[in-house]
């Protein structure tokens, strides 16, 4: 066997450059992969999880109802007996109970409406990253129910400033108007325009007051310590809860639309690269056919000696093994150097760019990812390719008479 | 002659030159399909959301656009329209009043832009009246509110229900009107629809506080190209004070996601140019190889070595020509069926809800499209030739002719 | 008149680090009208010094003259143009442009030249005739036997009308009868236009034929003589 080994690495070397532009193609072919998909997992990860901590949480646990008609009639009980259910489950790391409404916001005579979103101020730093965003000014307190921290754009468009009052109107739990005052103490920059426009976070309790929903939320949002923990955990709090007849939703059917592009721009992508290497694979399947009929003669030959037509296919699939596997390895490698300098170093983008990423509501990076299935996909990927370019070659060597081997021209 | 002797080598060797051929239009294929499916949805937002609302052209009163409040509002819109009336390229004008607030039924509330319309120009400045998929579109009575059909899930209100709206009047108090649900209207894009609300005019206005004022006027030119000219000349008809605004000024971030879209496929056209490109290369230089006693009889025959260069050049570009050519047909009989059915991606709809796109998408080729292709796949096959080919005319006659 | 002149020629080049002097030190005139074998066993240095004569090759040492013009001074384009106009070659094999029939083939080298489409099918038309071709005109070569391309071959190296024409072993791939018919063909272009041939060859039939045998052994000539054209 390592005769064979032997025979085939040094086959290979035959032609140098024949063999050497044949590895770069594969190479190419790995590397674009490769880079590709780690771009994409890189990046989408960072992209679920800032939009994990910045609107839906890991999972969140809902009123059946909400999901489709997300009214404040569908809003759930924030009890002792909910949250001692929560706390059962050993994966979940944090909790925070969350009101969300529409509501006017007046200042004068301006008048603009608003995202209500009322927040434990304890908890929900735990849960999410909004008063990591706070620009100016600060989270409101806990015990200051009617504080309120107002979007960037939003602030700027009402012509207010911190420290001013608003008006905040909204219907209520049952039906009723409510208004009430609020103090600006804070502004948010979340990078995200659709928030910074339209939403003002208070206290749990002053969005309890003006709606009047005491003792209830919108949503129950969970903080996990992995992706992976999903499944897992939302099976885990669909049971713990079955009785109590909520839903529990993870963070892609609270976000369906952002999981759905996520979807779409990775078929659309694989396909391209699918199309990508078999453009490779044609120039492979070329230099294999025309390698192998300059040798027909030596092929003759050895068949005329004795050997069978199975072997001789045998020893040129080992050849051709041999530089995929190099090829691959080459790709590889060049990819785990890319892949893991953009993973730590991501490509911040700027300008106009930045802004219409953000408009999407998507980070204005491009960040790599350097997880083992990204590498083994991209090879496995080309050896099967290349395997497949093979395939005609080989059968040609398969069916070749010692006699036309020796004549050949 | 060069011509000649190209053309005939490359079917000496037909199942050779057809592999290269097949590469080639894999790639092309490629590059003009993923070409036509994304410039086709970013057509079809931007279509979609000018067709819904915007309309070609805008015009406000200065300081609107910034901060779209009752604070600037057009003093005298009929005569603006009268104005535009007097300008060929203007197909049709409307006006509008467009107020942010609250809709609240006995269920439930949510904000959204309330806009005061007048129905029969409207029908003609956007297309809502067709995206009616209930009842009936606003006619000029009061007390009718056409709202899109996931607004209405929310509120949980169906034809016929009443729910009031309200918002800031423009004396700073809350004005507010109770509305009957007309009809309900849904268009492909699931975020527009969740945040406006039409009824007629009038009754708008009078909620908030208005005699004849409005918010801005709406306008569709003949020639959507020109539309930036339209600009300059509507602005300075109007006395240069008004803000006029093309759907290139309103829609920057779509403008922009197409303009860079341009300069971005070029990285897709130099990936897949390289994938070809080790291919070509491999193959020609076997190929010279082959034929070195061939190049030696020519060099004896007298042929300049340039020449010699030249059609082992000529012979790529052959290629890389009838590869895209090939690949170039192939994707437009592609896309017959497909500009006529569209391509169904139901399976993402809320994504494509979210984009503004719809869940058909059709392709969107243009001849600029079959022409980068034309130019760029042929030159990368070029490239590749570029080393056989320097490789061929390196020898010395001898040299050549020793080769078997 | 003196068509080719080599002075002192000498060609050298490695074999494995192991210089071989191919052709060692030859002075050889060669004039109109000839019909000229340089002879001797394989290694002798006759193809080298036909390839050199040829301008196919650059000696390491010596001039080659032809017309009274010394070719190391002529630049790799002009050199292309002297085999283009004056001199033709014909080899053991492949002779021919494989994708182009006897017609173009023979057409080929007047293309180069730029010469009128009507006028270059003419001559060529014409050769084909004389050498009694024509019914190859538009066979290609994949469809001719090893004779009748080597006779396309020979009409290609005289449609230029070129002051020489130059051909290493065009009988070797050939039985003898063809190789016979080759030869005879040869020789009356010889006699009956004047042309001047110069072969390099072992064949038997070829050096029969020669009006000058020239013997080369190691690189050097060490016979060169006169006979009349005897044909056994």
């Amino acid at each position: 066997m390592s005769l064979f080994l032997h025979l085939a690495w040094r086959n290979l070397w035959r032609n140098a450059r024949r063999s050497s532009i044949t590895l770069a193609a594969i190479a190419f072919a790995v590397l674009m992969v490769a880079l590709q998909d780690g771009l994409q997992e890189g990046t989408y990860t960072a992209n679920i999880k800032a939009a994990i901590r910045l609107s839906s949480g890991y999972l969140q646990i809902q009123h059946p109802a909400y999901h489709n008609k997300p009214a404040l009639r569908h809003s759930i009980a924030y009890s002792d007996e909910l949250r001692r259910k929560v706390d059962s489950v050993d994966a979940v790391v944090a909790y925070a109970p969350r009101i969300y409404a529409d509501g006017l916001l007046s200042f004068g005579d301006q008048s603009m409406g608003a995202l209500i979103v009322g927040v434990d101020v304890q908890r929900e730093p735990l849960v999410s990253d909004y008063h990591k965003k706070i620009r100016d000014g600060r989270f409101p307190a806990e015990d200051k129910p009617f504080e309120i921290v107002v979007g960037q754009t939003l602030l700027q468009n009402l012509g207010a400033k911190i420290g001013d009052s608003l008006v905040v109107l909204a219907q209520g739990f049952d039906g009723y108007l409510g208004n009430l005052f609020f103090t600006i103490v804070g502004t948010t920059k979340t990078g995200s325009e659709d928030l910074d426009r339209m939403s003002v976070f208070m206290p749990l309790a002053g969005a309890q007051e003006l709606l009047g929903m005491w003792g209830r939320c919108s949503v129950l949002a969970i903080e996990l310590p992995r992706l992976n923990d999903i499944p897992e955990t939302k099976r885990a709090l669909t049971a713990a809860l079955s009785e109590n007849q909520l839903a529990v939703l993870a963070w892609d059917e609270v976000l369906a639309s952002l999981k759905q592009l996520i979807e779409f721009d990775q078929i659309s992508s694989e396909i391209q690269m699918l199309l990508l290497v078999l453009v490779v694979a044609f120039g492979i399947l070329n230099t294999i056919l025309m390698s192998i009929s300059e040798r027909y003669q030596e092929f003759g030959i050895m068949l005329s000696i004795g050997m069978s037509n199975s072997r001789l296919v045998a020893i040129i699939a080992l050849e051709v093994v041999m530089l995929a596997i190099l090829g691959i390895f080459i790709g590889d490698l060049l990819a785990l150097g890319l892949n893991s300098y953009f993973s730590v170093n991501p490509i911040e983008l700027g300008g106009e760019m930045m802004e219409l990423y953000e408009e999407y509501g998507f980070l204005p990076m491009l960040k790599s990812s350097v997880e083992p299935s990204i590498f083994i996909k991209a090879s496995v990927e080309c050896l099967v390719f290349t395997l497949l370019a093979a395939l005609f070659p080989l059968w040609k060597v398969y069916k070749l008479e010692p006699l036309k081997g020796i004549r050949y021209t | 002659m060069l011509l000649t002797l190209a053309w005939r080598n490359l079917w000496r060797n037909k199942r050779r030159s057809a592999i290269i051929i097949a590469s080639v239009a894999v790639g092309v294929i490629a590059l003009t399909l993923s070409d036509a499916l994304s410039l086709g949805m970013m057509h079809q937002m931007l279509n979609n959301r000018i067709g819904a609302h915007v309309g070609h052209i805008q015009i406000h009163a200065p300081g609107f656009r910034a901060n779209p409040s009752l604070t600037a509002l057009l003093t005298d819109p009929d005569a603006i329209q009268t104005e535009l009336a007097s300008i060929p390229a203007i197909r049709q004008s409307s006006k509008r009043i467009v107020q942010f607030g609250l809709l609240s039924s006995s269920r439930s509330s949510a904000g959204v832009n309330i806009v005061g319309i007048e129905p029969e120009r409207e029908r003609r400045v956007s297309h809502i009246a067709r995206s009616v998929v209930e009842g009936h579109y606003p006619d000029s009575s009061k007390g009718d509110i056409l709202i899109s059909r996931h607004l209405a899930r929310k509120l949980e209100v169906e034809l016929g229900d009443k729910v009031v709206a309200m918002a800031s009047a423009r004396d700073g108090t809350v004005g507010s009107e109770v509305f009957r649900v007309c009809g309900l209207f849904a268009t492909l894009d699931a975020e527009f629809d969740k945040f406006h609300v039409y009824a007629s005019l009038p009754t708008v206005g009078s909620m908030l506080g208005l005699t004849k004022e409005a918010s801005q006027i709406v306008a569709i030119v003949d020639e959507v190209d020109s539309v930036g000219a339209y600009r300059e000349a509507i602005q300075s008809q109007l006395g240069g004070v008004l803000d006029v605004a093309s759907y290139r000024d309103l829609l920057p971030m779509l403008v922009f996601q197409l303009d860079s879209y341009e300069q971005l496929i070029w990285i897709f056209y130099l990936i897949v140019g390289l994938a070809m490109f080790f291919g070509i290369v491999n193959t020609m230089l076997m190929a010279v190889f082959e034929r070195m006693h061939e190049f030696g009889v020519l060099m004896s025959l007298g042929m300049a070595r340039s020449r010699m260069f030249a059609l082992i050049l000529l012979e790529a570009i052959l290629l890389g020509l009838i590869g895209t050519l090939t690949g170039e047909l192939l994707s437009w009989l592609v896309s017959i069926p497909w500009e006529r059915y569209g391509l169904d991606l139901s399976v993402f709809s809320e994504a494509l809800g979210s984009l503004g796109v719809g869940n058909k998408i059709y392709p969107f080729i243009a001849a600029s499209t079959y022409l980068n292709s034309l130019i760029m796949v042929p030159a990368f096959a070029v490239l590749g030739a570029l080393y056989p080919a320097l490789k061929a005319i390196r020898l010395r006659p001898v040299e050549a002719l020793r080769y078997v | 008149m003196e068509i080719i002149r080599t002075v002192d020629v000498e060609r050298t080049y490695e074999d494995k680090g192991v210089p071989v002097h191919a052709v060692n030190g030859v002075n050889l005139i060669v004039e109109q009208g000839e019909f000229s074998v340089l002879a001797g066993a394989s290694g002798s240095g006759k193809t080298t010094l036909l390839n050199v004569i040829g301008a196919l090759d650059v000696p390491t040492r010596g001039e080659v003259f032809l017309h009274g013009e010394a070719l190391s001074q002529k630049a790799g384009n002009e050199l292309s143009a002297i085999r283009l106009t004056k001199i033709g070659f014909v080899f053991q094999a492949y002779n021919l442009i494989p994708v182009l029939s006897a017609l173009e083939n023979v057409s080929f080298p007047m293309v180069l030249q730029g010469v009128a489409a009507s006028e270059r099918r003419e001559r060529a038309m014409a050769i084909l005739d004389e050498l009694d071709l024509a019914g190859l005109a538009h066979k290609r070569p994949g469809a001719m036997s090893g004779g009748q391309q080597q006779r396309v071959a020979v009409a290609r190296a005289i449609v230029t009308n070129p002051a020489l024409v130059l051909a290493d072993e065009p009988t070797a791939n050939l039985d003898s009868v063809t190789g016979h018919k080759l030869l005879d063909m040869m020789l009356r272009l010889n006699e009956e236009k004047k042309i001047t041939f110069v072969f390099a060859s072992h064949d038997e039939k070829v050096i029969a034929r020669a009006k000058r045998l020239v013997t080369m052994r190691d690189g050097q000539i060490i016979n060169d003589e006169l006979r009349d054209g005897v044909f056994t």
